[in-house]
Parts: structure tokens; sequence; C-alpha cells
């Protein structure tokens, strides 16, 4: 007799009828068999449905035996060569027996198993496949290859070899079922199955896929007990193979293109699936030229499972460019680095991707042989370039390669900068031909060891590693606060900023054209931490932010609406995830009132004094909590200097509000910050007072910003009621040529602001105009503007402008910039500006060159002809 | 500093001032750090301090591992005791976390990972041989569990008692049972380390007698109200079983289905006063016939609820009275071979809907007992919340402020499916009669289902039961709130156990377990006060003892199977704490504490408030409980309404 099939049943009597009924037809060509089906007591009418299938044996049992005793009490009276274990809760597709048969008569084989596929044909089994667990008691996790996919996929058809097959319906000689004392009776109703495949691989058998044998599994539950066993399977099958078992998901994943793999939290502390795509893998060769020429090392580095793409040569004196570049391809989700005296061996890159995806907390992959070994958990403190293999998704975006000596120690240098993020480098197993560590002077210079010692990797040094790095210091803290009359509400804020602000801070009010009443407000501020730009319209809050953060001189910038309340202790949280988390960009406060999950849902305070102590309750309760997210809203916004160095300031196409704090967020989570909700800093927030106080159509500004920043971002232009995933935009990186927001120039306001970095320049002309008020700013914007026309940087010529309060420097820089944008002049080539505040003009304007200085009361034709005229003049 | 209150009774207890001299970076000797089977990525960390030769053992610390690697919050959540402590846990979280993730970033975590923070000899050489003694806070804990089982059962028994140990777990044992006890005093072979370990702890050697608690070998025992021996039961001693523990949220446990048994106790009997009951069994008439077949869930057997109860406590009356009535699942039965079919419940499976086609096909007419109770129509979203909130908040902070959410009904992306199924609206549609616990039920029926049809109010059908008082080996000598229900989400025990942990009230849990995940949550946050009986260890008459005993009944469940379990116990005078959703005001009125299942904070308000007021109430609630659930009325109103169902020949 061909073969013995096996079906345990505990009640689900439909399901078993479904089973038996599918069975007659789809095993006609499989030769001649026997249907075994063990009732392990059952309490349902399956005695009924058994009775009416003359043609099975039944073995009913007066207890629940279990999975694995019932196949093994099955297996004891089986005729065939082959035993077929079935789960009942299957329906066989045609043919599936004879196929699983034809792979089991090769002497080699000793499992076979089948494709499951739920009802509507997505894979429920297509193999198992085994990854590390990086962090949990189970060392290995076995999972289903392919889950969820398609069945009409290729990979799901094909038929491959496996570790372990599923025990639904796998088919295995009766003698080595035998041999190897059947399927093990100390687990319950799981994992007997890979157990039972690990035993087969272990006495040298192999066991097969077969893509071509193909049921629906309906995977419903025998009770609880199957689950609540669940700790002890997973226990016995870990204290059973522990060490034994090849972590397999990356070879399949090599075949696949993907894997499934836990990459990162989420808000709650859970880890996510994720699917990790291969895709081509960038290859840098650097250091030297190698022996065997170009073409033939070529050859060798694609000798791998690993989809290698494009083979970079960085040689010479822009290797370290050509490697930057090369970190940057769009789409690429790895690059390797070669030396070219490496000899690459068959399989170099498969083995380097298969411990790049052995833990969420590697960043890099290399061989190394001064540390590898047969070990398969080895850690680098970090490893140098000799042959490594970065995973760029891991490392942010604005993390370059530093510039040393060699691509070595640049390489090196990024993984210790890695490791304050949470990610080491995993060695390669197995000697790989890399040459010798090449010292690197510029590394042990600026780290203090030598480039071999970083190699060395024990947790104990990792640990001081960590231990080591400096805390970070804060520094002057910029506030930019946006005013458009309401101001009642900004005095509110000032106040409260003043306050509950002990950190050292600046704030820069920046009047988008408020009326007289605000204005009048503003002027009377007698504050030294306080300095006001006057706009003479509203420049949108993209804008107006901007004019701010042009000026501001912190390390940190905070955004901050008008309309807010701090609290105690607001900035100091806002600071102290930059500190803790090495990738924060941004950092934002939960508050009262706000669209999406900042708000918080339980600030049931009556007044200002209930608002600050449920403000000091939370900070106290959530003191250094806090969440990752792709979004912050901008009314409050914490932000490094380096990401607005990075990303720029707000795209000011957004006008008046809306989408620009959106935009912002993509941007800054695009260039690989991190953007962080500190749950211990809370801030009122009246909410939209200048939209009320100034009339505004808010739902219409929503509607065409959103039409602007998904023309931006390519989302579809119907407006998201539901929301919309920032993700797609994220992924698709930050390109600083077309996502990178210039802030208004520094150089006409820093003339003011920072003088010191002028560089002094002899004039044959300066012309002098004094602002002491809006009417002699009509008078000089009207010069201001012959002049750029009149004169470019090259003109031996400036224009001197001195402001005694209102408008201010501040106001008349930004006012001068735009005279320049209306001219469409940039700020480099235009003449020179030098703009300051002066109580005393008289002084100011005695200080100027009296030989070549020019009031511009003085001059009559301002015309540009006559201003050139007038220099000729003058330096002829 | 995130806190969380689960495993209490498994932490020794200090003195605060003690703790706080100790508690501090500078003392910390060394951190074990273990993984556990979870779904999560989760493990725990062992601390142990020394100041002065005098340690410190904080065990049990979660870690958050998700946190660890995406640095949104500490990974460490602490014991609620250290709540104090927050200042110094900084300088700890500072120490320790940098070697956790230099643990994590260099390998794959999944054993036991020790750190040395202070190796001057003398600690190093106490945590070696602590570790070396399998004890708390220094050694894996499959190891420490296997050594702590008699004490973790003897809890019960020991608060405020004076409590002894002996024997190789009595240091283990001692320790963790200073959280209960009046007084401990113990002894064992390797007296000396375990002193110095568990140096902290206000223990004392063993002197005199008049112990309340003996935990330890039977020889050699020391006399003691109640003695938990580690040994095989004799004839009239409690034999209880220890599964070998596992590294994970089941860690010491009395159920042979979490694993393999490897020890076993033998607990000493003990009678405790019950209260007596109002209901009586009626005298029987006898001489009726007819065949019922009385329909219960496919899983009743395997998870028995109020409902199978009464339905078997109904089939039992039936029966004296001459009827042939049985109990069945609905596959079981044939329709053409019976008079009356009697469903009880409206969530079955697709056998029930083939058993009313069955039924009408054969002219069987179809009594329905009800238990609808999904009035607002939040059921499905109730347990799907009560499962939700403990599988995301590991903390203390993130569990209450989730509950808040709940209860104010601010989550919205919970399963909110309607709770009546496809077999639901047909039982409906063919029930020729349905017997209601209450009008409100009726008018429900009505709303839902469109039912116009019979009802026949029966309040509840009490199982009546001679209860003994031969149950001090399981709950002790204290009075205690009971709730018999099976484990599951829908009858919401792990918000009770949550309330009465932090109200210090008693709580007995009975009942199978119907999930397993949320056996988890309800372990992890049994405390002190908690304990967890199977119903299937226990005699029908030691169930019935518990009701005698039970000071308060309650079930605080999103949806109940009927009053039977409550009105139990109230006949016995205890008083009732119930879910708004049921009907429990229908029968006792004011006299009855309602709560809102999703308010953590009014059930333990409830339980307090009805255990207060219990001595008052009792022969109120005892006396209308036998008003309303009389044994007799109760059965003649099921029979007329068979006999409204056109029963051919009911009596």
């Amino acid at each position: 007799m061909r073969y013995s099939i096996i079906i345990p049943v505990f009640n689900k009597a439909d399901l078993t009828k479904q089973c038996l009924d599918a069975l007659p037809a789809t095993i006609a060509d499989a030769g001649e068999g026997e249907v075994i089906v063990v009732d392990n007591a059952s309490s349902d009418h399956t005695q009924r449905v058994l009775a009416a299938y003359p043609w099975i044996r039944v073995i009913t049992n007066e207890r629940n035996l279990g999975f694995a005793a019932a196949n093994n009490q099955a297996a004891r009276i089986a005729r065939g060569e082959f035993l077929v274990l079935l789960n009942n809760d299957t329906e066989p597709w045609p043919g599936w027996l004879a196929s699983m048969l034809r792979h089991a008569a090769q002497p080699d084989v000793g499992a076979v198993g089948a494709l499951l596929l739920y009802p509507n044909k997505t894979v429920q089994h297509g193999g198992v496949a085994v990854a590390g667990n990086p962090f949990g008691r189970q060392q290995f996790q076995p999972f289903h290859h392919n889950y969820l996919v398609p069945f009409e996929d290729p990979d799901v058809r094909r038929t491959q070899e496996f570790q372990i097959v599923t025990g639904a319906c796998l088919l295995t000689p009766r003698a080595l079922y035998e041999r190897l004392g059947g399927l093990d009776e100390g687990y319950w109703n799981g994992y007997e199955d890979v157990d039972y495949c690990l035993k087969v691989g272990r006495a040298g058998m192999r066991v097969v896929y077969d893509g071509e044998a193909v049921l629906y599994h309906f995977e419903s539950q025998s009770g609880i007990q199957r689950f609540r066993k669940t700790i002890w399977n997973t226990e016995l099958l870990d204290r059973r193979w522990r060490g034994s078992v090849r972590f397999d998901a990356a070879e399949k994943m090599l075949a696949r293109g993907y894997v499934r793999h836990p990459l990162r939290g989420s808000r709650l502390g859970g880890i996510n699936a994720h699917v990790l795509h291969l895709r081509p893998i960038n290859v840098v060769v650097h250091g030297e030229e190698p022996p065997e020429g170009r073409a033939a090392f070529e050859r060798r580095l694609r000798c791998t499972r690993a989809p290698v793409g494009a083979i970079v040569w960085a040689l010479g004196d822009d290797a370290l460019a050509t490697a930057r570049e090369a970190m940057r391809i769009r789409g690429a989700r790895f690059t390797a680095f070669v030396r070219g005296a490496a000899e690459p061996s068959e399989g170099w890159l498969d083995e380097l991707v298969r411990q790049l995806s052995a833990t969420p907390t590697t960043f890099a992959a290399a061989y190394a042989p001064e540390i590898a070994s047969d070990v398969d958990n080895v850690v680098a403190l970090a490893a140098d370039g000799r042959c490594l293999l970065v995973h760029l998704m891991r490392v942010p975006a604005h993390m370059r390669l530093e510039a040393f000596d060699s691509l070595d120690a640049s390489l090196a240098d990024l993984g210790l900068r890695m490791l304050p993020l949470g990610f080491g480098t995993r060695i390669a197993q197995g000697v790989f031909a890399v040459p010798p560590v090449r010292e690197d002077a510029s590394f042990e210079s600026r780290h203090g060891r030598p480039l071999a010692a970083v190699l060395r990797g024990e947790p104990e040094a990792v640990e001081a590693e960590l231990r080591a790095r400096p805390r970070r210091a804060r520094g002057l803290v910029s506030i930019v606060t946006l005013s458009w009359n309401a101001p009642q509400y900004t005095k509110i804020a000032l106040e409260s900023i003043r306050t509950h602000t002990s950190e050292p801070y600046e704030v820069i009010v920046v009047d988008n054209g408020s009326g007289p009443e605000t204005v009048s407000m503003l002027r009377e501020i007698d504050d030294p931490h306080v300095r006001v730009i006057y706009n003479e319209r509203n420049r949108g809050f993209g804008g107006g932010n901007n004019d701010g953060i042009a000026v501001a001189r912190g390390e940190f910038v905070v955004v901050l609406n008008n309309d807010v309340v701090v609290t105690d202790g607001w900035l100091d949280s806002l600071l102290d995830p930059f500190d803790r988390i090495p990738s924060v960009g941004v950092t934002a406060p939960r508050t009262n009132k706000i669209v999406g999950d900042q708000q918080v849902v339980d600030a049931s305070y009556a007044d200002i004094e209930g608002m600050h102590a449920y403000a000091a309750r939370r900070r106290r309760s959530y003191a250094r909590r806090g969440y990752l997210t792709d979004r912050a809203i901008g009314f409050c916004l914490c932000i490094d200097r380096r990401v607005i160095e990075e990303i720029g300031g707000f795209d000011e196409r957004f006008e008046m509000g809306n989408f620009e704090d959106d935009d912002f967020s993509v941007r800054v989570r695009a260039a690989g910050y991190e953007i962080y909700v500190c749950e211990d800093s809370f801030i009122h927030h009246f909410g939209s007072r200048s939209f009320v106080a100034n009339d505004v159509d808010y739902a219409s500004t929503m509607r065409e910003n959103w039409s602007r920043f998904a023309e931006k971002w390519g989302y579809p232009d119907e407006f998201p009621t539901n929301g919309y995933d920032p993700r797609k935009a994220i992924y698709g990186g930050f390109d600083r040529a077309r996502h990178f927001a210039p802030l208004p120039t520094r150089r006409v306001a820093g003339a003011v602001l920072e003088p010191g970095t002028v560089v002094p320049r002899e004039y044959d002309v300066v012309f002098a105009a004094f602002v002491r008020d809006e009417a002699d700013w009509g008078n000089v914007a009207e010069f201001t503007k012959r002049y750029f026309i009149a004169f470019d940087a090259e003109a031996p010529v400036t224009l001197a402008i001195a402001g005694s309060g209102d408008p201010n420097a501040l106001t008349i820089a930004r006012r001068v910039e735009r005279t320049l944008q209306k001219l469409d002049q940039t700020p480099e080539r235009c003449a020179d500006v030098e703009i300051r505040d002066e109580e005393d003009l008289a002084a100011w304007r005695s200080s100027l060159p009296e030989r070549v200085t020019i009031d511009i009361e003085r001059i009559v034709d301002r015309s540009p002809s006559a201003l050139r005229r007038l220099l000729r003049g003058v330096s002829a | 500093m995130r806190l969380f209150e689960h495993y209490a009774n498994l932490r020794p207890r200090y003195h605060e001032a003690y703790a706080r001299d100790r508690l501090r970076a500078s003392n910390l000797v060394a951190a074990r750090l273990e993984m556990v089977y979870t779904h999560r990525f989760e493990g725990y960390l062992d601390l142990a301090f020394e100041r002065d030769g005098s340690w410190l053992i904080v065990p049990l610390v979660r870690i958050d591992g998700g946190c660890l690697m995406v640095q949104e919050a500490s990974p460490l959540i602490w014991p609620a005791e250290y709540a104090y402590a927050s200042d110094a846990v900084d300088e700890i979280e500072e120490l320790v976390i940098p070697w956790l993730r230099s643990v994590v970033i260099a390998r794959l975590v999944n054993d036991e990972f020790i750190r040395v923070f202070r190796d001057e000899p003398t600690c190093a050489d106490v945590f070696r041989r602590a570790r070396r003694s399998a004890l708390l806070g220094s050694a894996p804990y499959a190891d420490v569990f296997r050594t702590l089982g008699a004490a973790v059962y003897g809890a019960r028994f020991a608060r405020e008692r004076n409590v002894v140990l002996r024997g190789s777990d009595a240091a283990n044992g001692a320790a963790m049972l200073s959280s209960f006890a009046r007084r401990i005093a113990w002894t064992c072979e390797d007296d000396d380390v375990a002193r110095t370990w568990f140096s902290g702890l206000s223990t004392t050697s063993i002197e005199g007698d008049g112990y309340d608690l003996y935990v330890g070998p039977r020889d050699g025992a020391i006399d003691a109200h109640t003695c938990v021996f580690d040994d095989a039961a004799r004839e009239g001693e409690r034999r209880v079983v220890q599964p070998e523990p596992m590294p994970a949220d089941v860690l010491v446990s009395f159920d042979p289905e979490d694993g393999l048994v490897m020890r076993e106790f033998a607990v000493t009997e003990s009678a405790v006063p019950l209260r007596g009951s109002r209901l009586f069994e009626p005298s029987r008439a006898g001489a009726s016939a007819g065949r019922i077949a009385i329909v219960v869930r496919d899983d009743a057997e395997r998870a028995p609820d109020a409902d199978s109860d009464a339905a078997h406590e109904l089939a039992r009356s039936l029966q004296a009275e001459g009827f042939d009535a049985r109990v069945d699942i609905a596959s079981h039965i044939d329709a053409a071979s019976v008079d009356v079919i009697h469903v009880f419940d409206l969530r079955h499976g697709v056998s029930v809907i083939e058993l009313a086609r069955d039924a009408e096909a054969a002219g069987t007419p179809i009594v329905v007992t009800s238990y609808a109770d999904d009035r607002a129509g939040e059921v499905g979203r109730g347990i799907s919340g009560a499962l939700a909130i403990p599988r995301m908040a590991l903390d203390r902070l993130v569990f209450d402020e989730t509950m808040h959410a709940f209860e104010a009904r601010r989550i919205s992306n919970l399963d909110n499916d309607p709770w009546y199924g496809a077999s639901a609206d047909l039982l409906m549609q063919r029930a020729a009669a349905v017997v209601v616990a209450s009008n409100a039920e009726a008018l429900f029926l009505q709303e839902r289902f469109g039912y116009r049809g019979v009802t026949v109010p029966v309040a509840a059908t009490v199982p009546l039961t001679r209860p003994t008082d031969r149950i001090g080996s399981l709950v002790g000598n204290e009075e205690f709130v009971l709730i018999h229900a099976p484990l599951e989400p829908r009858a919401n025990q792990l918000a009770a156990t949550v309330a009465a942990e932090r109200r210090g009230i008693r709580l007995v849990l009975v009942g199978p377990v119907a999930d397993v995940e949320y056996q988890r949550y309800v372990n992890q946050a049994a405390g002190r006060y908690t304990i967890q009986l199977r119903d299937s260890d226990l005699t029908p008459e030691e169930l019935a003892g518990l009701y005698a005993r039970a000071r308060v009944v309650a079930d605080v469940g999103w949806s109940s199977r009927g009053l039977h379990r409550l009105a139990r116990g109230a006949a016995h005078g205890a008083a009732v704490v119930a879910s708004v959703t049921g009907y429990a005001h229908d029968l006792w009125a004011e006299l009855a504490f309602l709560v809102d299942p999703a308010n953590v904070g009014a059930i333990g308000e409830a339980l307090h408030r009805a255990w207060e007021a219990q001595p008052q109430l009792a022969n109120a609630i005892a006396a209308r409980t036998a008003e309303r659930c009389d044994p007799f009325a109760g059965l003649v109103a099921v029979v007329s309404a068979y006999g409204q169902a056109s029963v051919p020949n009911p009596t």
C-alpha cells in the first residue's frame, strides 16, 4: 500500500465531513492507500459523521490524547509506505497527494509539505522560515513564509526546500517516522510538526515544500488548550533546538525579494512586523585598484544570490564624495563597501544580508576575520570598510560619511556614531578574504584609538561607548512667535514665557502686519529678551516664522503660536529628548486643543491656576515620556538648529496657515530626523485666535493648502477628510535641491545683527538713510528700489540705513529683502546694504566716512542712471 | 518613572525608610535580566542593592523591550511600591539602561544576563551564594518559583497572621510572605546567606508557638492552624499541584493545565462559618410527563457559566417532577423525539440553526431563556476593550489613562460588532415562549428582535446544593467578594481584580479559563488580595460553600448570563455588585450596587460600599431573593411557558 492518510479530529464534525467528502476525487491518481481517522473524544456529532464513510478506518479515543499521540496511534496501525498527516480542517485540491508522493519518492527526502491556502486563496502555509528573535525568551521564531501572499505568486508555487513544513499536511516515509519516534508527545497541539521536521533534517534528510500540492486550510482551533500550552511548547522547542536551527529567513528573502521582519516600536512599545524589501545592492569599491583588474573584480562581486546593482568605483581624491552619493541613490536600501584588495568569494553578499536581517538593532554587517568566528552572534563596536554592507534605511539621512584619510575610517566613524542610536554592526560568519585593517592616522587622532580597536564589540565595550557619549550642551533657545492682531494673546504668551522659562532664551516676535493696537502693544514691550520684526503685510505662518528663524541666534528654535500659555518646565521637557535620543530633530508638547493626538483628553481645568496645576501633575507623572511620530502640529515645535541647516525653514508656498507644518514634518522625517512628542510638556492653547481675530475662512485656507501640499508630495488633490499617510512622502527621501526651503537671507539682516561676520570693505560712496518712522520709510523704500536697479554687488557702494525704533532694523531688513524679491534679485548679487538700530542718529551719521557719505535726502535725481552717474563722478 | 502593580504578591516588602536608604545607584550590586515568553519584547530585571552589609532585593522590574530599541520612554517599569523613589530611580536607570541597551545591540537577547556593578569581594560572594541557593532576585525565575509554590498557596492564609516556614524553600517563601504576614519566622539549610540576602525583611528565627500558618515539610512540622506541607495529601487534606513554572506570566500556578505537574502540596482543611440560605428545596408533586431537551452552548461543558448551572438545575427540578428532561448541546438533539426544546442563551453556533429548522419541521415548539442584556449595544466593544487595554497598557499610567478613555467611550477603534448573531435572530423568530429575567429584558427583546410573543418572567433558577463548610483550605477564614464566571473579557475579571487590589478587598475568582491571554492579564494583576480557583477543582458542595461564605457577590461583566449566580449568593445575604448592563436592578432595586463595567474606580467604590453595607443589607437582600427566586414558583412559571408553547400533555 502506497500511503496512509491520518486525520486526527476533535469536534468540528462539519469540517471533517467537508474534508472526507473532498478526499476520494483528489487522491484517485495517487495509487492505493487508506484513510485513518482518530477521533480524540469528540463531544459533537463527529461519530455520526464518521459512520457515513465506510472506506475509512476509525480509532475512537475515550479522551483527547492530543495531536501528536493521535498521529502516532494511527501510524502504529498504518499500512502505507508513506504517512500523510492531514488536518480535518482542510479541503484538498485535485492531484495534491500524487504530487507530494512524487517528491517523496526521492531517497533523500524525509518530509514533504504542501501549499495551504485560506479560502480567499492567500497563503496560510508556504513553508516555514526561521528568524532569530532579537529580544525574547525564544531564540528563534518559525514563521510561515509567503504568508497571505496570493497563491498565483511564482514563489508560492515553486517547490523548494525548507527546514520545516507544517503538520497540517505533511507526508513522510513510515519507516523514517518510526525511526525518529514519530511526533513528540511532549508537545501539546503545537510545534510537534516543527520538531519532527527538524529531526528529519538532523537525520540528514531533506524537507521539501511542494508548491503544486494545494489544499484549503480553514485553520480552525480545537479549543483553548491549543493556546494554553503554547508557552510550554515554545519552551520545549527552544530547549531542544536552540543553537542548532539555521536562521534561514534571509535566505528565503534572497530568493523571494523580501522578508517580514520586526523592525521598530510603535507608540505603545509594541513591535510591528515590517516587510523588508531587498532591492539591488549598489557596491562601492574603494581603497585600491584590484590586482586582477576592474572587470574581473566586478565579475567576482556579482557571484552572489543577493542582487548586485551598480558597482561604483570610489578611488582617488573624490572617493568620499562618490561614496556619499552612492549612499543617497534614490530607492536604494543597502550599499556595500568593498576594498579593491579584498577577494570576494561566491555568496559574499548573501551572508552579509543574512546578518543584517538578523536583528533590528543592526545597521551594518561586515567581514572582520580578526573577531569573526563560527559563532553566529558577534557584534563589532564598529567595522571598517573592507567589506561592509550598510542598511541605508537605518542610517538617518542626515548622517553622512565624514572626511578621514580613508573610507575605511569614514565607515568606522559612522558605526561609532550609530551606536548611540541603538544600532550595531554584526560580523559575518566564515572568513572572507579581506586585507588586514589599514590604520588611519586621522581616525586615531579624532577618536583617540586605532581603527583596529573599534572592531571589538563585546557588550562591555558597547556599554562603555554608550556611557562615554557626552551630554549635549543646551545653549540659547530662540522662541519665534507670530503676531497678527489679537494682541491680548501675544501679551499673555509673552508673560507666560517670562514666568515659566528658566533656560537661556530670546524671543523674536514677528508681527505679520497687525493693526495699530497690536503694533502699539508690541512697541511697549520692555524686555531685553524680546525683539520684534514688523512686517507690512501678513507673510503667513511660514513666511513670518522664517523671518524670525532667519535672525534667531539659538542652538534650538522654538516656533510658538502667540495664543498659548506655557507652563513650568515646558522648555526643559522639550529640550530633554535631544539629550536622550540622538536622532531627534524636533520635539513638540501636548496641549488641550489641537487637531490630532497631541491633544490630551483629560485636561478638565477650569481656570489658569487649574491649568498650571494640571501641567505640573502631568510633568511629574509623564516625566521623560513621549512618543515618536511622523507629524507634529506647528503651534509649538522645538527645532534643533542642525535640522534648519539641513532642511531650511517653512515652505512659504502655504499661505496663511495649515499644512506648512505637515510639510515641515515630512521634510524633517525624510531627512532622517525623528519627531518626538513630549508627554511631560504641556502648553495651553486657545486655538486659532489669529484666524478668529482676522475673520479668516479656515476651511477654505485648509483646502487650498492641501492642494499645494498634495501637488508637492504627490498625493491626490481631493481633500483627505480622514487624514493621509505621511510615510508616502517621507519614504521618498529628502532631496535638497527640491525640498530645501531657504530662509530669508541673513546677509542683509546679518549686517545688523552680527556685525562681526561682515567683511569690511572700502566704498567709493556710502548712501546714508535715516528711518525715524513709517513716513521716512516711504522715502527710503523708494530710494532703495532705485539703488538696487542702479548697482550690483560689484559696485563700490553701500546703502547704510539706520532705524530708530519703528520700524526697527529687523523690520527694515525684511522689507529690503522683499524689495529685492520684487526686483527678482538675490542678496548675493545685489549691491551692499547695512541696516542698524541706532538710537542716536547723529552719532551714527558721524561714524560714517565723511568724505564718501551722501545723505539720500540730498539727492534730488534718484533715477538709476543718475545714481550711477553720481558714483562715477565720485569715483573719478 | 513608570510604574506597574503586577505581581505584588511575589515581591518582598521592606519598610520604606530601609528601602529608601538602599535604593540608590551607588548601592546597586547586581542586575539580572531574564526574558519571558510573551508575544511582546518583554523581560524582567532583578536588582540587588547593598549598603553596610544589609541588602535590598527588588525583583521583577519589568522591561519594555520596545523602548530599549525605540527610546520613546524609559524601558524600565517599576513596582508601584517604589513610587516614592523617583529621584533614586532616575540615577539607577542612568546606570542600568546603557548596560541593557548594550546587551540589546550586541546580542540576541534570549537568555539571562547578569551585570555586576560592584565587584567588592563580599558583595560578589553574597550574590554568588544567593544564586547558588536560588534565592529570589539572584537566580532564574524557573528555579526560584519552583521553590515558591507552597508559600504562594499559603499566602491566602497569611494576611496579618503569624507565619512559620521551614525547609529548603523557606527563605524565598518568607521573603514572599513578608508582604502578607504580621510576623514571620523561618529557618532553612543555607540560613546564613539567605538571612544576609533578605536582611532587610523583618523576619525572625523560630521561637515558641502560636503560629497561624506553617509552610514546610511534614516531618518536624510546627503546630499551626493551617499547614501547607511539601508532601502528598493525606485523608482530610486538600491536594494542591504545582506545574513546572514557565518563565512567563504564569509564574506560580496550581492549574495542571499550565504545564507538567512537578510538585504537590497538602493543605490541612478547616471549617469556616457559613450564612444560611433563604431558598429551600420545594416539595415535589411529581407525576408530570413530557420530554424536554434543554439546549446549552456548545462550549458549556468546557466553560460552564450561570446559564449552564441554571439549565442543569432546571433539568433536575423537572426530573424531580417526573419530566424526562436532559441537558445537551444542539447538535446532539433530535428535534422530532422531544416535546419541547428549551434553548438557554441566544449566543449559539450554527448547529442551533439546524436544530431550529428541524424543530419547525417536526412541529416541536422552542422555548428560549434569552439572557439578552446588550441594551446599550456595547457588549462587543466592551469585550474588545477589556482585552485590548491590558494588551497595550504596559504601565499603570497608560492603563489608567486608557481605562478613563474607555470609560468615557472615547476609544473608537474597538470591535463594535453586533453581539447577537444570526442564530439569535432565528431563535427569537422561532421561539414560542421566552423566559426572561425581568420586564426590562422583555422590552429589550421587543426592541432588538421585534419579539412580541409569550414572555414568562423567572428571575433566576438557583442551584440548591447543600454547602459544605470545609473550604478553609481554599479561601482561608476571611470573608471575600466572589465572582464566579469563566475567565474571559466578557466577564471583566481584570477590572474587578484591579479595583479590589487597589481597595484592599479580598476577591475570589472562580471559573474555568475561557481566554488564556486574558488569564495572563488577570494573573499579573492578582496581587495580595486575589485568589483564583478552578471550578473543576471544586465539588458542588464546596462551590455552594463559597457562595454561603461570600460577603459580596459580584458580576461586573459586559454581559452576564442571567442573575443566577448573583441570586445564589444573595440568597445567603451576600451584598450584590452588578453591571448596569444586566437586570440586577429589577430584582434587587436599591439593594444592589450597580456599576459601569468600564469604570475601575466605580467598581472599587461599589465593592467597598457593598462590603461595608452587607451586614445591614443581608436580611433584606436574602428576603428579596427568596421572594423573587422561589424555586417552586420559577419551575411553575417555566412549565407554564411550555404549556403556552403548546407542548402536548405538559403536565
